[in-house]
């Protein structure tokens, strides 16, 4: 038995021990004539101790038993008002009021056990003082203690007033009038923070929360229906029943979380067992969580940051966003990944530990292929900067040095002027082999690394491309902002390689389609033609569409070739942008 | 059809680019470009034409900016492709120049054939502007050519990248316009707004619109926005009818 158990243990003895005194107390009691009203009490009493027990063995180290435990305590002390003596009448009825505050600061604690906003800490605080400052006085000045709730057992003729100070009954009666009015305000605001507070909760915490909420709106009416009506029959059993509910409430919602938990953990294991890859996962775990804005980032200890699935870098953090991170950590102390996730999960830590340790393995898996992922993508990050640098020196060097030349022919030809003779045709073929250097070196240069692409972005450059294709060719849709360099290039090339296909297999007098589609998840590209289409089939397999396919692959998308129904040819492809 | 003659526009219609100011004597030209030898070789080819002068040599825009009071040129002629970004820093040039010294003339000289830089260059109106390729250089009558056109208020785009924007297949685009609409695509192409056509032709500013609209449709300029339409019909225009 482990010592949480013995404790539990404990509390179940001590509310059986104190159940058993208060309906001793109540059932010899000369103004108790009801055997309902003695259950009743006895389980008003023993219920807290119960809850309490079972939440020190599931949830250790929150105060919410303790505070069950002093709930059960009070209503304890108050059934002792039932005992005909005057030793024990008046302080248990000044003491025993104490139940009520205690209770409040048990539903706004609950489930975590801390009262989260300043509001719920003012009412708990007012609902002691009120007792304090109000109820107190009533006691003292008042010779017959006027009823507070249903469990006032005697209505008249009631033990005298011990802790009567000195007997002023118009005073006494005032300060009752406020103390009700008091008490009325306090569990009416109980009931708008629950409210409040459900209404803004995750799904998982309204199945918590609901039941709490339930038992403290019965409790408004009931106590906004004693100050208004007074202690007829129907309040005192609508007080009754909310004595009994708030406890039982918070059974019923921990009980619904639970079952909750199992269900989501189930789904998870399942969605686990599909060996599910990275964007399956965020899914499988979206749900669990039921957090469909879940993001998850994976730790790349040689990089030392972490990196969205496609491999490439991501911030990780809540930098003002108002989102909340979750570490899971692996076996070697290592960051495995980073999940971004709504902030009401922490309401609910739990689960939010549950599902990240059961995917753990699943992490970390996708965690290898995200560094594998990473270190292709930069690759293609470092070939595209190669070609650009290329593309550089052959502007920068290359092709000026050819114009300088060509212009130096041209000055040596005016030098020479008519002087030039026979060398005059060898100058005009100097002129004319430069002329065709510098045009091939544009070609090679513009093939490497378009500079319109560089410095204009896609919509440019693929116009430009469509204007040099021996086809007439239509761009619909091209984008004015601009991607990362490598989604562009990509797209770029792809779009040509496509293009060329059409050209090479569609025949004479086909036209062609590009058509580009954006929204904040990809950039997707689909190449049409018109022409006579080639065998798909020959095509899946050829040279052209394994280029496509592989370069957007390595940024994480995919490619199609298909044959149209219409007749010709479309490539498609998409590739989604880094968050 | 242009093809490889060059273009020289003010000599075809008054209305492309606005002709103001008397023939200039001697063309007073700064040449701004990072490298030196394509420097060296501008300076040492226009040494044979007494008609242009070269009274400044930069590396750079900055500087340039800087000597051009002091100088008084007639034309700017500058590398489109410089330090620091090596991107369109001679069409940046140009523009700044248009707010400062909107009479001074501005050629820029260019590898790229593709039409969207000298799209870029004209966007802030056509006149006193030139576009040349790099490759045409040593053709000393080309340069010095288009310097004097650029100098005089006139405008002259490459005609390799006329044809690299029309793709050779609008051979006859401008036939398939009324009367009416060459008359509103000139006044475009002369930089006039559709409010401006409006009082010139008589018509409400909706019916140019409307025309502008046509006009853009028949050339095949669907899909720019319309400053960028307006430039394209205009290089289009200017391309018809030098040919």
């Amino acid at each position: 038995m482990s010592d949480r158990r013995r404790t539990s243990a404990a509390i179940i003895a001590a509310g059986l021990l104190l159940s058993a005194g208060g309906i001793a107390a109540t059932a010899t009691s000369p103004y108790v004539h009801s055997a309902i009203y003695v259950m009743v009490v006895g389980l008003s009493i023993l219920l807290p101790f119960a809850v309490a027990a079972e939440l020190h063995v599931r949830y250790p180290g929150r105060v919410l038993a303790g505070l069950l435990v002093a709930v059960g305590c009070a209503y304890f002390v108050r059934s002792l008002a039932a005992i005909d003596s005057p030793i024990t009448y008046a302080p248990a009825r000044a003491i025993g009021q104490f139940g009520e505050p205690l209770l409040v600061w048990l539903m706004l604690a609950f489930p975590s056990g801390t009262l989260p906003r300043p509001w719920s800490r003012a009412i708990v605080v007012a609902g002691f003082l009120s007792i304090v400052l109000l109820w107190f006085p009533v006691i003292a000045t008042s010779s017959s203690i006027p009823l507070s709730g249903a469990f006032s057992p005697c209505t008249s003729s009631c033990p005298a007033n011990r802790w009567l100070v000195s007997s002023a009954p118009s005073t006494g009666e005032a300060f009752a009038t406020v103390f009700r009015v008091c008490a009325a305000a306090i569990v009416l605001a109980t009931a708008g923070i629950l409210a409040n507070r459900l209404w803004r909760a995750s799904r998982v915490m309204r199945r918590v929360l609901a039941p709490v909420l339930v038992a403290s709106i019965v409790r408004t009416v009931a106590v906004a229906a004693f100050v208004i009506v007074g202690s007829t029959a129907t309040v005192r059993g609508l007080l009754v029943v909310a004595y009994l509910a708030v406890p039982l409430a918070i059974v019923v919602g921990l009980v619904r979380g639970r079952a909750y938990d199992a269900a989501a953990l189930e789904r998870l294991v399942r969605g686990l067992r599909a060996r599910p890859g990275p964007e399956q996962l965020r899914e499988v775990m979206a749900q669990a969580l039921e957090d469909r804005t879940l993001e998850i980032a994976y730790w790349l200890p040689e990089a030392g940051a972490y990196a969205g699935s496609d491999g490439l870098p991501v911030a990780v953090g809540d930098g003002g966003s108002g989102r909340s991170v979750t570490t899971v950590m692996g076996g070697d102390g290592e960051p495995v990944a980073a999940l971004s996730h709504d902030p009401a999960l922490l309401d609910h830590p739990q689960l939010l530990e549950a599902v990240s340790s059961t995917a753990a393995i699943a992490l970390e898996t996708n965690r290898l292929e995200t560094a594998v992922a990473a270190a292709r993508a930069g690759t293609i990050t470092a070939v595209d900067a190669e070609r650009r640098r290329i593309e550089r020196d052959l502007h920068d060097g290359t092709q000026q040095r050819l114009i300088a030349l060509r212009m130096k022919l041209s000055v040596a030809e005016r030098i020479l002027g008519p002087d030039a003779g026979r060398a005059q045709s060898v100058l005009d073929e100097l002129g004319g082999d430069i002329d065709s250097a510098l045009r091939e070196v544009r070609t090679v240069s513009h093939g490497i690394a378009p500079a319109l692409l560089a410095e204009r972005g896609l919509g440019d450059a693929l116009a430009d491309a469509a204007r040099r294709a021996p086809i007439p060719v239509r761009v619909v849709g091209a984008p004015t902002r601009r991607y990362p360099q490598p989604i562009e290039s990509a797209v770029y090339f792809c779009c040509l390689e496509a293009l060329q296909n059409v050209a090479k297999h569609a025949g004479a007098g086909a036209s062609a389609d590009i058509a580009l589609r954006c929204d904040d998840v990809a950039l997707a590209f689909a190449v049409r033609d018109d022409g006579a289409g080639i065998d798909a089939g020959a095509l899946r397999d050829g040279a052209g569409l394994s280029n496509i396919r592989s370069r957007v692959e390595e940024l994480g998308g995919s490619a199609t070739i298909e044959r149209r129904p219409e007749g010709g040819t479309e490539v498609r492809g998409s590739i989604p942008l880094a968050a | 059809m242009v093809r490889f003659s060059g273009v020289f526009l003010h000599g075809i219609s008054g209305a492309l680019c606005s002709w103001e100011g008397a023939r200039v004597d001697q063309v007073r030209t700064v040449v701004v470009d990072d490298s030196l030898l394509i420097r060296q070789g501008i300076v040492r080819l226009l040494d044979f034409d007494p008609g242009v002068a070269v009274v400044g040599e930069f590396d750079s825009p900055g500087q340039t900016l800087a000597a051009i009071d002091e100088l008084e040129p007639d034309v700017v002629l500058t590398d489109i492709r410089m330090p620091p970004t090596h991107t369109d820093e001679g069409v940046v040039l140009a523009n700044t120049l248009r707010e400062r010294h909107p009479r001074l003339g501005v050629l820029v000289l260019s590898q790229h054939l593709t039409p969207e830089y000298a799209i870029g260059l004209l966007g802030h109106g056509s006149e006193s502007r030139g576009y040349l390729l790099k490759d045409r250089l040593y053709d000393l009558e080309a340069l010095s050519g288009a310097l004097r056109t650029v100098a005089a208020g006139g405008c002259q785009i490459d005609p390799l990248v006329v044809e690299a924007l029309t793709g050779g297949s609008r051979a006859s685009a401008l036939d398939v316009l009324t009367p009416r609409e060459r008359e509103i695509l000139a006044d475009i192409a002369g930089g006039a707004n559709n409010q401006a056509i409006a009082d010139r032709r008589v018509l409400t500013r909706r019916a140019v619109e409307k025309h502008a609209s046509a006009i853009f449709q028949k050339l095949g300029l669907t899909e720019d926005g319309d400053a960028n339409r307006r430039v394209r019909a205009v290089l289009i225009y200017l391309a018809e009818d030098a040919g």
